[in-house]
């Protein structure tokens, strides 16, 4: 596969901090270190899956007829958006890997631009289509179907805890791709370093995992 | 090289010429540093505070008790503010960042012999979302206090005014500081050892805190979610939590509790790391069963994990949660009890001195034990039935939480003065408030179990004639503490003005912290150490033969 | 990705995974996207679930081991923390679920879920609700 080409003129040198023996020690430490962030996003977001579970358990027809009143075509064009965004986040890390920096500001615009897709998709128009129905938590709810259910409330305070949650950490990892493009552009990034390229992309790929499962449990599976 | 020496009588003339504390002037310096030291003191200053203000509300709320029917004359609503605030101060703001933050920052990358955390800047950061969410608690504070108990039980807590949701998000907040503090710490203990320092030639403090930091990890993140949720319950009517809508409250107990029970080991185990190096340094002895102690740690973090329901006994949990729960429950008493009697083995036959740290170890080990004695008949479903909600208690977590954690603390804080500090504080005030800290605590609280036992309910402001003995006593118990307290804190002060300069070794311990200029240098040591033995060799100790006949 | 000891301690000198990987796990997650959305078309009450879980699973494990590098970490400590966390996630979940399908057992009455409906109101929800447009709707008590 592709050399290593040579790092390009105009790249800044990293110089590695104080406390670490050498930038391997630097690198290792920095992506272990964001495992452990994720195991913690793991147990947040997990618990918004047991509470899924519970009252999925306590009241299946609910469930069953309240996520017909989702989308599935939206929802799988988000779905499709995110891996993809997952994808050339990827390819942005290697890109940088192989010093391919041009290549590398490509992925991660098309990574951006997927980002805000997803969330213009969900922003503005599911949500919406949710406001007009009256679709939505307890204290909003007006929804003239789904009468003879349990509590459909409930399904709609949970997607929106969920989905919503999980848009904000969409939203962080615009952010973190904005400043990675920042960076980028100054010529931080080469095959000598690029520790927050790998970071934030754990963080993007994470946030696709999350949606992987979101998905098929709201709108697939009543 | 992990050698102690004998205990220096000679006193420098001076404080070392350079060290962290004078290294760089200026609020910037501080305010902006990445200096592990001195983030652990700006911890240090926080917790105290809080630790205060904690305290503060506790003596209101004795003060309450005194008579049946309310000495301090406020309002029961008042009252359920009191004992909230003092609940939700008490643990999100004082015990949980306690030890790790402020000494396990300062002597966790000094005991591996590096110069700093793994993640500095994050280490500050970790701070100033601590400082954040106290903010937060203290506007919710004065907004309009909170009265649901620290618990935040529904459907109350979606009711309730008062400004739930601030310091819900406030806990929230500091959760997440707590989080970052024990990412950090696993981190650094993987990548930043000094050479030749394997796992098992490291001391037991950064052993209890990598099991704290686990815990931490693992637990505090179902915390974040369990608040936030309540958050989304009041503003949105999200309605999982809130029978009225369709959900169940029971629930919100099993996201609470998920991460409360686990909650009280992170705030016990650090104290079980400085219990180990003080008895170490006092009895010139390395710690009996090294090894079982530094696995008991991470042993009682993980079964920590499996016994939250024992929270929930009368809640409405069914009967075979409850017996499977209450079984767990019991075997996280193992590996504590390894560590007991693994303590008194080091105290057996060691050359003990009992100089102040050692004082606040000693009533450690009787006031844990107590403590974790009496959590026994809670976890037994049959007697708990009875003892819910009732000062007993109250007695057993103020016995593993203050006479336990709180002793360990303040244990820790003289034992490493010296070395944060480079003073000497008056060793005889030291002693004095150790044994007055001692009396004050049992009398607050050893007495509570006997009104527990009698059937005073806790979170009451008022009560039957019958009570009014023991609580009257547990109150005079709660002035001797304040006494001491001040005590501790008026020497202490003193002591850096006015102390003795202290030489680097004070005490003859054997840890690395040990083995440079007291205060330290902002790079921790000269040149990086190479370690070659176990953290607690005592050259001149005489050597204990492996097996006895009796 | 493999690793190369650097000549310079002050960068790293790694060598990523070839390029078909990166491709093939985009193109299998696209496939295993469209196939879950085929099958739920179909109704096979409790298996659908299950069907929809384990295709999740399959893409999960596809995005962790190949474009978060699990893998081909030579550190296996990473895996371990996540692990790790699933572990704990089960634990919470595990007695969680055993509670609420135990509470009947000794006692047939209790944890039982009680439905409410209230004229007026939406389904399952018995009290004023403080916002939206129901709560003019809602008769007073």
């Amino acid at each position: 596969m592709s050399q290593s080409a040579g790092i390009p003129a105009g790249i800044k040198r990293h110089t590695v901090g104080h406390h670490f023996d050498n930038a391997e020690t630097e690198f290792s430490a920095a992506k272990l270190g964001f495992w452990i962030f994720l195991c913690t996003e793991v147990l947040m977001f997990g618990g918004l899956f047991v509470a899924y579970t519970y009252f999925r358990t306590l009241m299946p027809e609910t469930f069953e007829e309240a996520h017909k009143t989702l989308s599935i075509p939206f929802g799988t064009l988000n779905t499709v958006v995110l891996i993809g965004s997952s994808f050339t986040m990827a390819m942005a890390i290697r890109s940088a890997m192989v010093n391919k920096q041009k290549q590398m500001m490509v992925f991660l615009t098309i990574t951006l631009v997927a980002a805000a897709a997803f969330m213009v998709i969900k922003l503005g128009f599911e949500w919406p289509h949710k406001f007009h129905d009256g679709t939505l938590p307890a204290y909003w709810y007006t929804y003239e179907g789904l009468r003879d259910v349990t509590a459909p409330h409930l399904f709609y305070g949970l997607y929106f805890v969920m989905t919503g949650l999980h848009g904000v950490h969409v939203l962080i990892g615009m952010g973190l791709i904005t400043w990675l493009i920042v960076l980028g552009k100054k010529g931080r990034f080469y095959s000598g370093y690029y520790t927050p390229l790998e970071i934030t992309g754990l963080y993007w790929h994470f946030v696709d995992l999350v949606w992987i499962f979101l998905f098929p449990l709201f709108y697939l599976v009543g | 090289m992990s050698t102690a020496s004998v205990p220096s009588s000679v006193a420098p003339q001076s404080l070392p010429k350079t060290h962290y504390w004078n290294a760089t002037k200026g609020w910037k310096s501080w305010a902006f540093t990445v200096d592990h030291k001195r983030i652990g003191m700006m911890y240090l200053i926080s917790i105290l505070t809080a630790f205060l203000l904690g305290g503060t509300f506790a003596i209101l709320v004795r003060l309450q008790l005194v008579t049946p029917g309310g000495a301090l004359g406020v309002s029961h609503k008042v009252y359920n503010q009191l004992f909230t605030l003092h609940g939700v101060v008490m643990v999100f703001l004082f015990l949980v960042p306690s030890i790790p933050a402020s000494l396990g920052n300062f002597f966790l990358p000094m005991q591996l012999g590096a110069k700093d955390v793994a993640f500095p800047k994050l280490n500050l950061f970790s701070f100033y979302i601590y400082l954040a969410g106290a903010a937060l608690a203290i506007y919710s504070m004065v907004a309009g206090a909170v009265d649901t108990g620290w618990t935040f039980y529904t459907p109350y807590s979606i009711t309730a005014s008062g400004s739930v949701i601030a310091m819900t998000m406030s806990a929230f907040i500091l959760g997440f500081s707590s989080i970052l503090t024990g990412l950090n710490f696993i981190v650094t203990m993987h990548k930043m050892r000094a050479p030749g320092m394997t796992w098992f030639r490291m001391p037991l403090l950064p052993w209890a805190l990598y099991a704290t930091s686990v815990i931490q990890l693992l637990a505090t993140p179902v915390l974040a979610i369990t608040l936030l949720l309540l958050a989304m319950e009041k503003l949105l009517g999200v309605g999982i939590f809130d029978p009225a809508l369709g959900g169940d409250p029971v629930l919100y107990q099993h996201f609470f509790w998920f991460y409360s029970h686990p909650a009280v080991y992170i705030m016990a185990v650090p104290g079980f790391g400085v219990v180990s190096e003080i008895i170490a340094t006092f009895t010139r002895r390395a710690v009996f069963g090294y090894r079982f102690v530094a696995i008991s740690s991470l042993a009682i973090a993980i079964i920590g994990f499996f016994v939250w329901g024992h929270h929930m006994f009368v809640s409405g949990q069914s009967e075979f949660a409850g017996m499977v729960f209450s079984f767990l429950s019991f075997f996280v008493a193992i590996p504590t009890a390894v560590k007991i009697f693994n303590w008194t083995a080091t105290l057996y036959k060691g050359s003990t001195r009992l100089d102040s740290p050692m004082l606040y170890v000693l009533a450690f080990l009787i006031q844990f034990t107590i403590g974790g004695l009496t959590g026994l008949p809670l976890a037994a479903l049959a007697t708990d039935v009875h003892m819910h909600d009732t000062y007993y208690v109250v007695a057993h977590f103020h016995y593993v939480m203050m006479g336990g954690t709180v002793f360990a603390f303040i244990g820790g804080l003289h034992y490493w003065w010296p070395k944060m500090t480079g003073r000497l504080y008056n060793e005889k005030l030291a002693r004095l408030a150790a044994v007055i800290l001692f009396v004050g605590f049992n009398v607050t609280f050893f007495t509570q179990f006997f009104l527990g036992l009698r059937g005073m309910p806790r979170r009451y402001a008022s009560y039957l004639d019958q009570y009014q003995g023991l609580h009257a006593f547990s109150s005079i118990g709660s002035w001797i503490l304040a006494v001491g307290f001040v005590l501790i804190a008026v020497y202490l002060v003193q002591s850096l003005r006015k102390g003795a300069i202290s030489p680097a070794n004070p005490w003859g311990a054997s840890t690395l912290e040990w083995q440079t200029q007291s205060p330290p240098l902002t790079e921790n040591f000269p040149d990086t150490p190479h370690v070659t033995t176990g953290p607690y060799v005592y050259p001149d100790e005489e050597t204990v033969p492996a097996r006895r006949v009796a | 990705m493999a690793h190369e000891s650097s000549s310079n301690p002050n960068e790293v000198n790694h060598q990523p995974l070839p390029l078909k990987v990166y491709i093939g796990t985009f193109l299998a997650l696209l496939f295993l996207t469209f196939v879950t959305v085929f099958i739920a078309q179909f109704h096979f009450g409790e298996w659908n679930l299950l069907v929809a879980m384990m295709v999740a699973i399959a893409k999960a494990s596809l995005v962790v081991l190949y474009f978060m590098g699990l893998k081909h970490d030579h550190d296996r400590f990473p895996a371990v923390v996540f692990l790790t966390g699933l572990f704990f996630l089960g634990i919470f979940m595990g007695p969680t679920m055993y509670d609420y399908f135990t509470r009947d057992s000794v006692d047939a009455t209790r944890g039982t879920y009680v439905e409410v409906t209230r004229d007026g109101y939406p389904p399952g929800v018995s009290v004023p609700l403080p916002k939206g447009e129901n709560a003019a709707t809602q008769k007073a008590d």
